[in-house]
């Protein structure tokens, strides 16, 4: 494996593979908006399923730091904790520990991880937003990591306690066994591939060909700072909450520099990993860039720290709408502080296709929550599924 | 498999009657441990919690013990026992302790949380220590536990199912880290679940030592017996009633979702010996979070009947005359996902009452408030002073719920059934929140009459020292507790949040949510009391003028509430009047009845 053109078609073959395996596993009828990737056990990126899933590395960083040397094979561990670099409570995330240098126990080199969306994991409504909530707990149940699956069996004590907390029981066992099931499928399949003689050459080739790629995407933007202010909301329930500035600058790197109004009392604020998702999923979209990027993207851009502001919230201020809202508003900021510097981009077509047919999308504008629409597909499915064998 | 055993020596009888009193002492070792060692006033001041010792015979759970505290804890508990040892078939061992919080699987509420600590003797588990406590917040939509407007269980905080806390003497840390980060206060509740934990563990210990002292098959022998001598008491009680069917009802004045009122009835049957409760007729399952699953209702129940007979040792031998039966998808009786939050007090108390209303008919020399219709504020928001987020309970609000019973008049504090919680310490709520209490007091004519008065209601004003917003939730407003046996109900419940403030101020007679109150903000509120027992015109004259004197009766409640004239220029009853007053009354009321 010394070829870098054969090791990005084999990772991206057996990233591929789980998330297709993942979805077709639910078969739901929206999108479970799953994402995979590799990392080491310090959450630098192996490869992932696409450049704008940074927080993953910061997830499977929290794990493993979490659980330091108490892995066994067949161990997988999730969370939905946004302190944890989740970015959404309804979002969970499952990691699985790799020893390809051999090895069954201690701290493992690499994980596996999968995020995908569940329909519902408490809060005040069905769907996973709630307009209401003063403070993160309001939000839904908070899973920091715990092992849902030791030594490859199954734990009944975590994977009740995620159905139990669940509006949709049906559906959040089964992807919470989905989860551990691709999480294996990926581990199984990743572990030759990074054991194999030459990895790191290859995989240390295949980043900088990428680096490459991405700088001369870049270069159409002219070298002078670049700004742009967007306005958040309206929110549903009609406040303007203020704007989010986008600063970026083509330096060695590119450079990015953010600013929001203060920590808003309503569940609008982001996280600083949700914030690095954003960033990254803007520039991916703004430059076209194919999504398999191992790493190569977050390894090219700076993200100045905003300061005490919504765009940097700790427990326990609520984030649940974070991305919809605030989220939106510098998405579309960086799209625009961009095209401002040459990269000519349509922000909200460019949203509506990160959205894609995800839960998150079917929020209505009005109230906060998923719409009455998608509510009851949600509910129908689940019931469907509850009545299944 | 079931342990059979020898029927007990003659010469063992002593023995088992030590090991009665043993094991009830281990419970209130237990107890100390746990009110002395954790951290939330809610446990240390208030004690809202509960020990038990559970026996276990190879197969079935019985209660054997537990301390004078909270019953509708403990025997609630007894279905976390048993959920435990379903989901863990085969696979307790020795060093092992259990947590479970899910109404719908063994609990009641969610903020009840419940410690199973297996207590093994010669590699077997023969007990189960157990404590069950509330703890002040389980995550979910409203700081503290108390949703108003919830609508499903979801909205109410983070469920757990049984789950093994501690492995064969080692912590798994996940689960711990899991069930403590979804509380709002996780360095508090952190102690409480430790001492919850050391509670059991201390209860573990001493069984072990009584099981090392007189061998575990004599103490089993013993604990058959105690069952045993429980159920004969209360059986040879049962043979002096009257057979017949008797009813009581008791209401709710709203379900918190715009329903109401819910009604609660008990049938009590008394037919050759055994004594069937059946709870037909009582409201189905309501939108609001006062639903109750059945080990609620069960608990509320037994509860009810351990006030009637005090004097018999409670265990699981006590409850075997009783049967009971709930009607299905029944506010007694609920299905998931219905919210339960408030049920272990409302409708928890509403049980009660409906239970205790039948058995006046029964035993009426026995029976007084059974409840707390529970009226409480919850206030949250970030202490200045600490720099902390806090939910801040004040069950002293609660507590006036004694009514008059048989001897006695209704006394200040708790009803029977909750008589260990405690009125906290205001200072130690000043210590701990932003609060200064400006008035905690009797109020005039608010005791409900009778031949034994209830208590009068409390005024409590408080000044909330930062900004804070309230969740008041409250019942017995327009259905004040009964009284018993001619005695009058007792006052109602009600808050004014933001008092004095023309632009803020709001009266609560039934629930409000989040409502804020900015520094310098005053909550009032009217706890309400137990009804009276007994026909008010026979109370002592004498002691009507005390209260006179103590001014929780007026000159004109005097005479108009007990027909007692007061001579007002020596404090004294103006005998002859009185009893002419009372003898125009009693044959007003006579005629009336013709």
């Amino acid at each position: 494996m010394s070829d870098p053109r054969a090791l990005e078609t084999s990772l991206r073959a057996a990233l591929g593979a789980a998330i297709t395996g993942y979805e077709r596993a639910l078969g739901l009828p929206w999108s479970v908006h799953a994402k995979a990737g590799l990392f080491t056990a310090n959450g630098r990126t192996l490869a992932t399923t696409a450049a704008s899933v940074a927080s993953l590395g910061t997830t499977v960083r929290a794990i493993a730091g979490f659980f330091a040397d108490e892995w066994a094979p067949g161990d997988a561990a999730i969370t939905n904790d946004q302190d944890s670099g989740a970015t959404h409570v309804a979002e969970m995330t499952l990691v699985r520990p790799l020893w390809p240098a051999g090895g069954t126990s201690g701290k493992p080199a690499v994980f596996a991880a999968i995020r995908a969306h569940i329909p519902d994991f408490g809060g005040w409504h069905l769907g996973g937003y709630s307009p209401e909530a003063i403070d993160r707990w309001a939000e839904g149940g908070r899973i920091v990591p715990v092992k849902v699956a030791l030594a490859g069996a199954e734990r009944r004590e975590a994977v009740e306690t995620l159905m139990l907390n669940s509006r949709t029981p049906a559906l959040t066992t089964a992807s919470v066994r989905a989860l551990i099931a691709t999480a294996a499928n990926l581990a199984g399949m990743a572990a030759p591939l990074l054991a194999a003689p030459g990895f790191a050459a290859a995989h240390t080739a295949l980043t900088a060909g990428e680096s490459d790629a991405i700088a001369r995407a870049l270069a159409a933007l002219s070298l002078a700072p670049h700004r742009a202010s967007i306005p958040i909301g309206p929110l549903w329930n009609g406040a303007g909450a203020g704007a989010v500035d986008a600063i970026v600058e083509r330096r060695n790197r590119l450079h990015v520099a953010l600013a929001g109004p203060p920590v808003h009392a309503l569940p609008i604020n982001l996280t600083r990993p949700m914030v690095e998702d954003l960033v990254l999923a803007a520039i991916e979209a703004a430059l076209a860039l194919p999504p398999f990027l191992t790493g190569a993207l977050r390894a090219g851009v700076d993200i100045a720290e905003p300061g005490p502001c919504l765009l940097d919230a700790a427990v326990p201020t609520p984030v649940g709408l974070g991305r919809e809202t605030t989220g939106r508003a510098l998405f579309a900021a960086l799209v625009q502080a961009l095209a401002a510097g040459g990269i000519a981009a349509d922000a909200d077509a460019l949203w509506r296709a990160y959205q894609g047919r995800a839960i998150a999308a079917k929020v209505d504008a009005t109230t906060g929550r998923v719409g009455t629409r998608h509510a009851g597909i949600i509910a129908a499915t689940e019931a469907e599924r509850a009545r299944a064998p | 498999m079931n342990v059979v055993l020898p029927p007990l020596a003659k010469a063992d009888l002593i023995t088992a009657e030590i090991v009665r009193n043993y094991v009830e002492t281990v419970c209130g070792e237990m107890s100390r441990v746990v009110e002395n060692t954790s951290i939330s006033p809610i446990f240390s001041e208030t004690h809202d919690y509960s020990v038990g010792v559970f026996y276990f015979d190879g197969k079935d759970v019985s209660l054997l013990a537990r301390a004078q505290s909270v019953p509708t804890h403990i025997f609630a508990a007894y279905t976390s026992v048993e959920a435990v040892l379903k989901a863990y078939a085969g696979d307790v061992n020795d060093g092992d302790i259990f947590f479970a919080s899910d109404p719908y699987y063994g609990g009641s509420h969610i903020p009840d949380w419940t410690i199973v600590y297996p207590v093994f003797v010669h590699g077997v588990p023969a007990f189960f220590t157990s404590v069950r406590g509330h703890v002040n917040d389980v995550g979910g939509c409203a700081p503290g536990g108390y949703n108003t407007i919830a609508r499903d269980v979801w909205q109410e905080g983070f469920r757990v199912p049984p789950v093994r806390l501690t492995e064969r003497g080692r912590p798994v840390k996940d689960l711990w880290n899991l069930i403590l980060s979804n509380t709002r206060t996780k360095d508090d509740i952190t102690g409480d679940l430790n001492a919850m934990i050391g509670g059991c563990t201390i209860g573990a210990r001493r069984m072990q030592e009584l099981a090392a002292k007189y061998g575990l098959a004599l103490v089993r022998r013993c604990v058959a017996y105690v069952f045993d001598y429980s159920e004969s008491r209360l059986r040879a009680e049962i043979a002096t009633w009257p057979a017949g069917t008797y009813v009581g009802e008791a209401f709710l004045d709203h379900d918190y979702a715009g329903g109401g009122p819910v009604k609660v009835r008990a049938a009590v049957t008394v037919e050759g010996g055994d004594v069937r409760i059946d709870m037909a007729g009582s409201a189905p399952q309501v939108a609001g979070f006062v639903n109750s699953v059945a080990p609620n209702t069960i608990s509320n129940i037994y509860s009810t009947l351990v006030s009637l007979w005090p004097d018999v040792p409670v265990n699981s031998g006590y409850f075997r005359p009783f049967k009971i039966a709930l009607p299905p998808h029944s506010v007694v009786n609920c299905d998931p996902p219905a919210p339960v939050g408030h049920s272990t007090v409302c409708i928890g108390s509403d049980i009660m009452e409906a239970v205790m209303k039948a058995f006046e008919q029964i035993v009426p020399e026995r029976v007084g408030a059974a409840d707390i219709d529970l009226c409480n504020v919850r206030v949250y928001g970030t202490n200045t002073r600490t720099g902390r987020f806090f939910v801040g309970s004040d069950i002293n609000a609660t507590a006036m719920s004694a009514g008059g019973a048989k001897g006695v008049d209704g006394w200040g504090g708790n009803a029977a059934p909750f008589c260990a919680l405690r009125l906290p310490s205001l200072e130690m709520f000043e210590q701990q929140y932003p609060y200064r209490y400006w008035q905690v007091e009797y109020a005039p004519d608010t005791a409900a009459p009778g031949e034994f008065r209830g208590a009068p209601a409390l005024h409590y004003r408080r000044e909330m020292l930062d900004d804070v917003a309230a969740i008041v939730y409250s019942q017995g407003y327009a259905h004040p507790m009964q009284g018993y046996v001619g005695g009058k109900p007792g006052a109602g419940n009600f808050f004014v949040l933001n008092e004095g403030d023309p632009q803020r101020e709001v009266k609560v007679t039934d629930y409000c949510y989040g409502v804020a109150v900015p520094k310098g903000g005053r909550i009032f509120v009217q706890s309400g009391a137990g009804g009276g027992w007994g026909d008010p015109l026979r109370r002592n004259p004498d002691r009507v003028a005390a209260d006179v004197r103590s001014e929780l009766v007026s000159v004109a409640a005097a005479r108009r509430d007990y027909g007692v004239v007061i001579d007002v220029r020596l404090g004294a009853v103006d005998r002859a009047t009185t009893e002419a007053e009372r003898a125009r009354r009693r044959a007003g009321a006579a005629k009336a009845a013709e």
